[in-house]
């Protein structure tokens, strides 16, 4: 009898029993068909949970270096087109000096061409892109290069003074010997655009360039600076010809001092066109870092998808099923609930 | 055989069944409750032909009953660890929120980088510090997230002693009834059910252990033998801790003079809401706030700054310190309570009136420590080397239960995994104790339960057997009166 003795209060409680947990189960797969995610990720994961941590944080991390190199992409944009500039009138200046036949006339116009030659060459090293300026190295809050009239010109004034007892100006620089003039290029004048004077006078950038992480394993320089040696010849020749007394001076003295501002003009475009191949090189490995860090991301995501990830119409399958099942039990109880003795007493 | 004896009979049998029938209505009162067990009335046929009810007995199944009262432990342990974790969850939220230390941590790192791309970029600086004060004051919610776990487990393991005290107390009443009564033969199948069902509620609070002795006297054991009733009720003492701190150990449930909980006991309780409680406040509480301590000490070592002038400083607190700064503590270790008071240092919080550039060039701890010696606004290296350094790997105290040696976010991460595997198990576990319980409750119920419709249809036949026997009656007073009228 004992084994097939059923309670009137089980009997009643078989159906009921169960409401709890479709309830709740309905209501996750609910939740996964309208999300496409996990319900309650941590419960369903245990201890896998720590993997969709890691994933994220690895997508976050490529999303942020995209960020950074879209910046450094038109930082270097910025710094080509400066150097296109001084690469331009360098050119311009070049072409000039090398039209002029030896002892011809019109040095007043070459001399305008090398003022204005520094005053833009200066305009272009001073670059700034929102208070950041870019040929500055790791000093980038700083100006890099002075005006002449206060940074360079006094210098070479007491340079020119001390060698040759006059000043630009003064007539008597007509007397000057080619072979005083050769002396004083190669020497006082060099000296000028060399440490410890060019940091003193002409520029504050610092020799270390700046560097930036493009993608979770490169790190790259990715500036030039002003005190590079294109940069120094660029300023010497402009200057040379601009304010070492051009107009005043006599035949001979202006065929030496020409012919140097041209080897050194000449040698300055072509280490521009190397500083420009330089840092097109970093613009190349920041979009190929930028190609590889999209394409990792994507992979994240599918990662991440694959572990967190419901498909909508499962979960929507579930929770009609679920649905039914509830259903059923509901008419079921109603039935058990009119099973009575009573009824038929 | 007399008409007399007939007569007889005919009484002795309505008694019997009228006594039935009461006993039917007794079963059919009690079908709803859960702790009424069947009552059967056995009766009897006399020598000289009377029925009577020589006993009532109740429907049991000791193995059963057994069988439901430890499930009901173990359901009832497995829901109070649930529940705790439930809470403690919450301190990690689910995996795309911002919520875990372990989020907040990616956060700063990736500002972090950010600025060392741009270090003359001041709003870059802002932000990590923002992050940083972020992740300081994630981690102090999370200790009182934890702590507060703790101390609501003390105050309902007061309150369940509490609740032990009164139901041991009325067990005792109960129990005393019940041997006196059926010493001297008297029906205690009612007492016997109450009886049971304060066991029932018992075993809710802590494990318990049956054993019935003569004269139905019952003695009660906590399920590792520590007596909890022999005769009198023994005494359950426990002491709340009223500030529960990390590192504060809780006070243990001493029953009969003998501590039951926590690392002291020699007889620890196996199954119950107590032993669920104390499981939560003594072992998975405390090791989440080593991890968290231990996140802490990682990120107070990882900013630390360190004396680049030569004059042997020793490491002292950057951008993260605490209590106990500027000094660093000490590697390998737990400091109980680090996650409690962890901060932004001020002097590199334009918040508190200090600068971002702190961060960059270093020198929070005075001029010695400045790695920016030459002032530059693009200075890298610090904040790369700060970049290498929170990715480096660290030691971490095995008494945190995780990895001993990890980079800090790794142990972040691996701390959301341990606390998320226990949620999950406990889960599991508790689904199984509640199907178990329920099975053997509907198992127990069908043993010793009460169906209306069968105690019915036996009154229909017991009002049968009571009309025949009136009609009985009725025909041997019939009988009497014409034998007397034979007289006349």
């Amino acid at each position: 009898m004992k084994s097939t003795f059923v309670s009137t209060a089980a009997f009643l409680n078989s159906s009921r029993s169960d409401w709890g947990r479709l309830r709740s189960e309905l209501v996750k797969a609910n939740v996964e068909a309208t999300t496409s995610r996990l319900a309650d990720v941590g419960l369903t994961l245990g201890a896998r949970t720590g993997q969709g941590l890691s994933i994220r944080r690895d997508d976050a991390s490529l999303a942020a270096l995209s960020d950074d190199n879209a910046t450094l992409s038109a930082h270097l944009d910025q710094s080509q087109a400066a150097l296109d500039a001084m690469s331009t009138t360098g050119n311009a200046f070049l072409q000039s000096l090398l039209a002029l036949p030896a002892g011809s006339a019109s040095p007043r116009a070459l001399q305008q061409q090398a003022a204005t030659g520094l005053a833009s060459f200066i305009d272009a090293a001073n670059t700034a892109a929102g208070g950041h300026y870019l040929f500055a190295g790791i000093n980038s809050a700083s100006q890099p290069v002075h005006d002449y009239a206060t940074g360079g010109k006094p210098a070479v004034d007491a340079a020119f003074l001390a060698t040759f007892g006059v000043t630009q100006s003064d007539p008597n620089v007509a007397n000057i010997t080619s072979a005083q003039m050769s002396g004083f290029l190669d020497n006082q004048f060099a000296a000028l655009f060399a440490d410890p004077a060019w940091g003193t006078n002409w520029s504050t950038a610092s020799n270390q360039n700046l560097t930036q992480r493009i993608s979770p394993n490169e790190k790259v320089e990715t500036s030039v600076n002003a005190n590079d040696t294109a940069m120094r010849k660029l300023a010497m020749a402009y200057t040379m010809v601009a304010d070492l007394g051009t107009t005043g001076l006599n035949a001979d003295a202006r065929n030496v001092l020409f012919a140097k501002a041209t080897t050194i003009i000449g040698g300055a475009v072509s280490d521009i066109t190397s500083l420009q191949g330089r840092l097109g090189d970093v613009k190349k490995r920041v979009d190929d870092a930028g190609d590889r860090m999209k394409q990792n991301r994507d992979l994240l995501a599918t990662q991440l998808n694959a572990l967190e990830g419901v498909d909508p119409a499962e979960a929507k399958v579930r929770s009609d099923s679920f649905s039914a099942e509830l259903e059923m039990s509901y008419s079921l109880t109603n039935k058990i609930l009119h099973l009575s003795i009573l009824n038929y007493a | 055989m007399s008409l007399t004896v007939a007569l007889n009979t005919a009484r002795t049998a309505l008694q019997t069944t009228a006594a039935q029938i009461a006993i039917s209505g007794r079963n059919i009162a009690g079908a709803n409750d859960p702790s009424y067990s069947r009552k059967i009335a056995l009766p009897v046929t006399g020598a000289d032909g009377s029925a009577q009810i020589l006993s009532i007995s109740r429907a049991s199944d000791i193995a059963l009953y057994h069988r439901v009262i430890v499930a009901t432990s173990n359901a009832s342990s497995q829901q109070a660890l649930l529940d705790g974790l439930d809470q403690l969850q919450q301190t990690v939220g689910d995996t795309d929120s911002q919520e875990s230390p372990a989020a907040k941590i990616t956060v700063l790192a990736n500002s972090l980088q950010q600025f060392a791309n741009a270090p003359d970029d001041a709003r870059l600086g802002q932000a990590v510090v923002t992050a940083a004060t972020g992740l300081a004051s994630g981690l102090q919610r999370a200790t009182q997230t934890v702590q507060k776990v703790r101390a609501d487990s003390d105050t309902a393991i007061a309150v369940s002693v509490t609740n032990i005290n009164t139901i041991l107390a009325k067990f005792e009443t109960l129990n005393a009834q019940i041997t006196s009564g059926s010493a001297a033969g008297a029906d205690v199948t009612s007492q016997l059910d109450q009886r049971d069902g304060l066991i029932s509620q018992l075993s809710e609070e802590l494990g318990v252990t049956v054993v019935t002795r003569r004269f139905n006297d019952v003695a009660l054991y906590t399920d590792s033998g520590v007596p909890l009733f022999d005769v009198k009720a023994r005494s359950v003492t426990f002491q709340t801790t009223p500030a529960m701190a990390p590192g504060t150990v809780g006070n243990a449930v001493v029953i009969d003079g003998v501590p039951v909980t926590g690392d002291t006991a020699t007889m620890p309780l196996h199954s119950g809401k107590i032993a669920g409680l104390t499981q939560l406040r003594d072992e998975v509480a405390p090791a989440y706030q080593n991890q968290l301590d231990e996140i802490a000490r990682g990120l107070v070592e990882t900013f630390a700054e360190s004396d680049q002038s030569g004059h042997g400083g020793a490491d002292a607190a950057g951008l993260f310190t605490w209590s106990g700064g500027p000094a660093i503590p000490p590697s390998g270790t737990v400091t109980a309570g680090l996650a409690a008071t962890i901060r932004v240092n001020p002097i590199a919080n334009p918040a508190a009136g200090g600068s971002v550039a702190g961060v960059r060039d270093g020198g929070i701890n005075g001029s010695d420590y400045v790695y920016n010696a030459a002032g530059a606004a693009s200075f890298a290296d610090r904040l790369d080397a700060l970049a290498t350094s929170l990715n480096g790997q660290r030691a971490f105290d095995p008494a945190a239960q995780i990895d001993t040696s990890a980079t800090v976010p790794n142990y972040a991460n691996a701390s959301v995994s341990w606390l998320e595997n226990l949620r999950q198990t406990a889960s599991t576990e508790n689904d199984f104790q509640k199907t178990f319980l329920s099975r053997a409750s509907d198992a127990l119920s069908n043993a010793t339960g009460v169906n209306m419709d069968d105690e019915y249809a036996q009154q229909i036949q017991l009002e049968q057997s009571y009309a025949a026997s009136s009609k009985l009656i009725n025909v041997v007073s019939q009988l009497f009166d014409q034998l007397m009228l034979a007289f006349k």
